[in-house]
């Protein structure tokens, strides 16, 4: 049976245990006198059921899915003569898709040689065996799990308790999955970035001042040697980062301040989802925004003052990108200042303050976590928007402080080194992983610091 | 609520027998006694701080307040009590105008501050809420210091022009609110860590500190256990010999040990006011008399 309709036949097992139980806790407790003579709801007594039915056949399931490929593989491999073995692990895949082609039917059985085809063979009649096991094996699990908990419904069970339990632990599971890829992460672009090191030094990359990633990939090929100083990409990509918050907490934060304290309900019901569709706008229609009308706009009215802008400038892709995250503070900051309990601000104004005052003294104080919150998080889109500044600020890696000129990010350069037909063993292509991880560490670093800022200044209420 | 609108509406268009049915509807244990034509007792005096007549109140179409009409004193302590939902904290808010912050509010009627019209349209209410001041019900420091919670008036005011001022209107403000002693070696500490009666001191202290006329208390102890009420209670008693206090109180005695007079309301009217010996001793109507005795409330 397929796996997908094996899954169905299991939602309907399921839902009998659970049924099942239900019954069977009601039955047991009609001669007792109603389901208040139950340690627990059958409500508690029919979902434990159906978690004896289901999580044993799933634990299984999961697992079989995931090793039986690779261990029919082995056997199917193992079962070559010698001369066929592989050796490398290049030769090593080709064989494999070589029997996989004509197990599929894709490459005649004529084009391979004998031991091969019947290799082929061995891999259909392998896989056919593993289906038909699996379906046996998890029909009876859900059975066995099913029966198993019917029959232990009684009147003493501490079914809720245990109901109670499994889903925490299934809680815990799902957390420990998203701690699990962020580790996971790490520690690939950490690895990665080391093999990286291992050929250009860390002092190089951090403290060099040209970027020029461009390295032969034959011995015959005519390039530079490749230069992999980071310093204007970090230039670059603080500067657009510090062009776009200038733009977007100013704005944000005092459009927040707008809708929370001064505007009627009536404004604040539509003005809040209308500024929240700005973050709903894909990137890269901001990003055609900026490199087709703004950054010829700026070059334009540069040009009528006299100064020189170059038509990619990390000025348009900031204000561009200041737009687009006007919503992250803007929406943040009203939250944490409705959130505010009314009584300060009764209290300020009972004191004579003005609207003004007491926002300044008394609410933004007190709104000031949240509000650093929506400014983290608009500031790490900007050092992470890669759209944008591709299309509005160019590929040049100048080290400028100049925001007329032409910049590049960081994330843009990891894009173009890792874009088109790469190897993934040359300096070039691991150096999109050094500088990933680079932008990770100023990420987490900026984190740290605003928590403690945060900390620092809070006045907290109660 | 829908009652209460039906009453509203029916009392508008001055339909009696309307009204007592919805008087019977509203409240069973008074149901055989009407409103009196105008307010028992005596609730004028010469010379008042605040004189207030023909008040009314509305929330959207919803009347909160009929008509009421009172004076004040210089220096005297006037009670409000009433039950719950009479409108004894929707009259005080009127007084230092913090129902302005309510969007649907609508306040009419003439009411004054010695001679200033509280809703003139040219005065400024950030001066009127500094000669008339506000306790709330729930202690609501400032997530400050103490200190700056204190300073907080006289800084946005510019009372004090050097921090030597500063300092002396802060120690004064929290010695007549009887927290110097308690706090004076922590006045950097904040606010938001004292004890729920300390924090209603501070919010006292703090109300004093810019030296209003008029201190408006809306139920100032109902958060508070009893040694903490005893001690607020006290502070008014103090407080009434430099300032004129209106106090919105549920308990009786709180409002016999504290105040020269007192107001009963009902549902929105004020039935009676007398000295306060009076209404407690020989209340005239009988509606007060339910509910000093406590038949209801």
């Amino acid at each position: 049976m397929q796996t997908g309709n094996l899954l169905l036949l299991l939602v309907v097992m399921v839902a009998g245990a659970y049924y099942l139980g239900h019954r069977r806790s009601y039955a047991l407790a009609r001669p007792l006198g109603g389901i208040r003579h139950l340690h627990s709801l059958p409500f508690y007594f029919a979902m434990r059921s159906a978690m004896w039915c289901a999580i044993p056949a799933m634990v299984v399931l999961a697992l079989w899915l995931a090793f039986d490929d690779s261990i029919i593989r082995q056997q199917v491999l193992a079962s070559l003569p010698q001369q066929l073995q592989p050796t490398d692990a290049s030769s090593y895949n080709l064989t494999l898709s070589k029997i996989q082609n004509v197990a599929s039917g894709a490459l005649p059985t004529s084009f391979v040689e004998p031991p091969i085809a019947e290799a082929a063979q061995r891999l259909q009649s392998l896989k056919q065996t593993s289906a038909m096991a699996l379906t046996v094996v998890v029909i009876v699990l859900c059975m066995l799990g099913g029966a198993w908990a019917w029959l232990k419904v009684s009147p003493q069970l501490r079914a809720r308790q245990q109901v109670e339990r499994v889903l925490q632990t299934i809680f815990m599971l799902c957390a420990t999955v998203a701690i699990l890829t962020t580790v996971g992460i790490v520690l690939s672009v950490l690895f990665e970035s080391i093999r990286f090191f291992g050929r250009v030094p860390v002092t190089d990359f951090l403290f060099g001042l040209q970027w020029s990633p461009q390295t032969a990939l034959r011995a015959d090929q005519v390039a530079s040697g490749g230069a992999f100083g980071a310093v204007p990409l970090f230039m670059g990509t603080l500067l657009i980062s510090a062009i776009a918050l200038l733009v977007a907490v100013p704005v944000g934060l005092m459009s927040a301040i707008y809708l929370a304290e001064y505007a009627s309900n009536r404004v604040r019901t539509v003005a809040k989802p209308a500024l929240e569709v700005l973050a709903g706008v894909p990137t890269v229609v901001y990003g055609f925004f900026a490199a087709l009308t703004v950054a010829p706009f700026i070059r334009g009215l540069g040009e009528s003052i006299g100064l020189n802008v170059a038509s990619e400038s990390a000025l348009a892709a900031g204000l561009v990108m200041g737009i687009m995250i006007i919503p992250f503070v803007s929406s943040l900051a009203d939250d944490v200042i409705t959130a505010v309990p009314q009584a300060m601000r009764d209290g300020s104004l009972g004191l004579g303050a003005t609207k003004s005052e007491t926002i300044k003294k008394v609410i933004f104080p007190a709104a000031l976590p949240g509000i650093m919150g929506g400014i983290l998080l608009a500031a790490s889109r900007a050092i992470g928007e890669t759209m944008i500044v591709v299309m509005a600020a160019g590929l040049a890696a100048n080290l400028t402080a100049n925001p007329l000129e032409a910049v590049t990010t960081i994330t843009v350069q990891i894009v173009t080194l890792l874009t088109g037909d790469q190897e993934f063993d040359s300096a070039k292509t691991l150096a999109a992983f050094a500088l990933g991880l680079m932008l990770f560490i100023t990420t987490l670093v900026m984190n740290i610091f605003a928590l403690h800022i945060v900390k620092k200044y809070r006045e907290q209420y109660d | 609520m829908e009652t209460a609108q039906q009453l509203d509406k029916r009392s508008l268009g001055n339909n009696d027998a309307a009204k007592d049915k919805a008087i019977k509807e509203q409240d069973t244990m008074t149901q055989d006694t009407p409103y009196p034509e105008q307010t028992v007792g005596s609730p004028y005096v010469d010379d008042p701080k605040m004189r207030l007549r023909d008040v009314e109140v509305f929330y959207a179409d919803n009347q909160a307040i009929h008509g009421v009409s009172l004076d004040i004193g210089k220096n005297e302590v006037v009670s409000l009590i009433g039950p719950s939902g009479c409108g004894k904290s929707t009259f005080l808010r009127c007084l230092n105008r913090m129902n302005d912050t309510i969007d649907i509010c609508r306040v009419k009627g003439d009411l004054r501050l010695e001679d200033q019209d509280l809703y003139d349209p040219k005065l400024d209410v950030v001066e009127l809420r500094a000669r008339v001041g506000m306790v709330f019900q729930k202690p609501n420091p400032f997530p400050k210091s103490i200190y700056d919670n204190v300073a907080y008036g006289p800084r946005i005011h510019g009372l004090a022009n050097k921090k030597y001022d500063l300092d002396e209107i802060v120690e004064n403000s929290l010695q007549k609110a009887g927290l110097w002693n308690e706090v004076k070696d922590r006045l950097h500490s904040p606010g938001t860590g004292l004890s729920g009666g300390q924090q209603q001191r501070l919010c006292i202290a703090r109300t004093i500190a810019v030296s209003p006329e008029v201190v408006l208390m809306d139920e100032p102890c109902s958060a508070l256990d009893p040694i903490a009420t005893a001690k607020i209670e006290e502070l008014i008693s103090e407080l009434s010999e430099s300032y004129t206090i209106a106090i919105v109180t549920h308990s009786m005695q709180q409002a016999a040990r504290v105040s020269h007079r007192t107001a009963y309301f009902h549902l929105g009217r004020l039935i009676e006011m007398n000295d306060t010996d009076t209404v407690f001793t020989k209340p005239e109507h009988d509606l007060t008399e339910a509910y000093i005795t406590g038949r209801f409330g």
